[in-house]
C-alpha cells in the first residue's frame, strides 16, 4: 500500500463494522502477519459485546476455492471475520476475483490480512477491491492501553494532588502507612508496584 | 445511643454492603468492553455529548504483575482527578455534568476477579448545589462510622455515606441516568 492508512483501535473497527451489518459491505483491517489472528479473535469478541451482531469466523481456508466455499456456506444472516489467508497469492487473489458475484452476502464481511495481502488482492482482484472501496484500516492494536506519555500525565496529577513525590508514596505503601483513597492504589500500579497492592 | 453504639452498628452496616460482591467480567478486556458499550450506548441515547472517538481515547487500561500471581489492572475513565479544571478529559453529560473514574481489580491465580478499590466522580455545572459527588472504594476498611470501605460523597470530601458495593458499570448506569443535575442552592 502506497497509501497510509487511517489507524483505528479494534474496538472503533468493531464498532464501524456493526454500523454497517446488514449491508453485505466489505471490509480490510490490516495488521502484522503474526497478530492477525489475535486480531481476528479481538474484533470477534469486540463485535459480540455490542450486541445484535451474530458473528462466524473464517480461519484458514485450504485454498481459494475453500474460502469462496466457506463465505457462500456461511449463515446468511451473520458478520464474517476471515483471517488466515496470507497464503493466497496473486493468483488466488485473482482467482477470487473472477468468481466475485458467489461472495454477494447480505451481511457484512471482515477481512483481515497482512498489508502485503493487501497489495496483492488490490493489484490482482480489482473488482473485489471496488467493493471494499476506502474501507480500509490498520489496526491500532495497544491503543486502549495506557501510552507512556498517559501514564506520566497521570503520576504528575496524582503527585500534584497529594503533595508527595513517588518516594514518600511508596515508603508509605510499604509500611503499610498509605491513605485510603482509590487514587493510591491506582499511583502504585502506575508505578509498576502491583505487589503493594491489597497490602 | 453512644458514639460505641453507633460505630458498631456502623460496622455491621459495613458487613452486609461489603459481603455480596457484584459479579464481574473473568477479564479486564471483557471488563473494558462491557464499560465502553455503558457510555458509547449513553451518547447514542444522547445523555453524552462526546463523541464516539473521544470516548474510545478516554477509555484505558493498564495491567501489572501483583502479590503471589495475582495480576493487578486498573481501568481508568477519562482525568485522574477533578478539581474543576478546564480540559477534554471528562465524559460530558447533556446537561453539563461530567464523569470521570477509575477502577482497579485484583485477578488472582485462576479466581474470580475482585475490586480493589474504585473512584466514581460526577461533577456538576456551575452553580448548583452540591457541586459533585462521588463514589468510592477504599482499599482497606477505616473506621466504619466515619470511612465506610465502599462510601459517597455529596459535595465535601469528608462526608461519606456508606452504599452498597456496586460494580462498575452498575455505578456508570447509575450516574449516568440516575443523578440529574440538583435545583440552585437556596438564597
Amino acid at each position: 500500500m502506497t497509501m497510509p492508512l487511517k489507524r483505528l483501535s479494534l474496538a472503533e473497527f468493531g464498532l464501524r463494522a456493526v454500523a454497517r451489518h446488514g449491508k453485505g459491505d466489505w471490509l480490510v483491517l490490516a495488521a502484522p502477519e503474526s497478530e492477525i489472528p489475535t486480531v481476528a479473535s479481538r474484533i470477534k469478541d469486540e463485535v459480540e459485546a455490542l450486541g445484535d451482531s451474530p458473528v462466524q469466523e473464517i480461519r484458514d481456508p485450504a485454498n481459494a476455492s475453500s474460502f469462496i466455499e466457506s463465505v457462500r456456506g456461511a449463515d446468511q444472516s451473520k458478520l464474517l471475520i476471515v483471517s488466515g489467508i496470507e497464503f493466497f497469492s496473486e493468483e488466488h487473489w485473482r482467482y477470487i476475483d473472477l468468481l466475485r458475484s458467489r461472495l454477494m452476502r447480505p451481511q457484512a464481511v471482515i477481512m483481515v490480512l497482512s498489508l502485503r495481502s493487501i497489495e496483492y488482492m488490490v493489484r490482482s482482484a480489482p473488482n473485489l477491491s471496488g467493493w471494499i472501496g476506502g474501507s480500509i484500516w490498520e489496526a491500532d492494536i495497544g491503543s486502549e492501553v495506557l501510552s507512556d506519555k498517559e501514564r506520566h500525565a497521570r503520576l504528575q496529577s496524582l503527585r500534584e494532588w497529594s503533595g508527595l513525590t513517588d518516594e514518600e508514596m511508596v515508603y508509605r505503601a510499604e509500611r503499610g502507612k498509605l491513605p485510603k483513597e482509590p487514587e493510591y492504589v491506582e499511583w502504585l500500579v502506575l508505578l509498576n508496584r502491583g505487589d503493594l497492592v491489597g497490602n | 445511643m453512644g458514639i460505641d453504639d453507633a460505630r458498631s452498628m456502623a460496622a455491621q452496616v459495613e458487613s452486609r454492603t461489603l459481603t455480596q460482591s457484584p459479579w464481574l467480567p473473568p477479564t479486564p478486556e471483557e471488563l473494558v468492553r462491557a464499560v465502553r458499550k455503558c457510555l458509547l450506548t449513553a451518547a447514542d441515547e444522547d445523555i453524552l455529548i462526546n463523541p464516539q472517538y473521544q470516548i474510545h481515547k478516554l477509555l484505558k487500561m493498564d495491567k501489572k504483575e501483583g502479590r503471589a500471581g495475582s495480576m493487578v489492572a486498573i481501568l481508568m475513565g477519562g482525568a485522574t482527578i477533578d478539581k474543576g479544571q478546564e480540559t477534554d478529559e471528562f465524559f460530558l453529560r447533556r446537561d453539563g455534568a461530567r464523569i470521570s473514574f477509575g477502577v482497579t481489580l485484583m485477578y488472582g491465580d485462576g479466581g474470580a476477579p475482585g475490586l480493589v478499590s474504585f473512584r466514581f466522580s460526577l461533577r456538576f455545572p456551575d452553580g448548583v448545589s452540591p457541586r459533585w459527588v462521588r463514589f468510592d472504594l477504599n482499599e482497606r476498611a477505616g473506621d466504619p462510622l466515619l470511612e465506610p470501605r465502599c462510601h459517597a460523597h455529596s459535595g465535601a470530601d469528608c462526608l461519606r455515606i456508606a452504599i452498597p458495593l456496586m460494580g462498575p458499570t452498575e455505578i456508570l448506569g447509575k450516574l449516568l441516568h440516575g443523578m440529574p443535575v440538583p435545583g440552585p442552592p437556596l438564597s
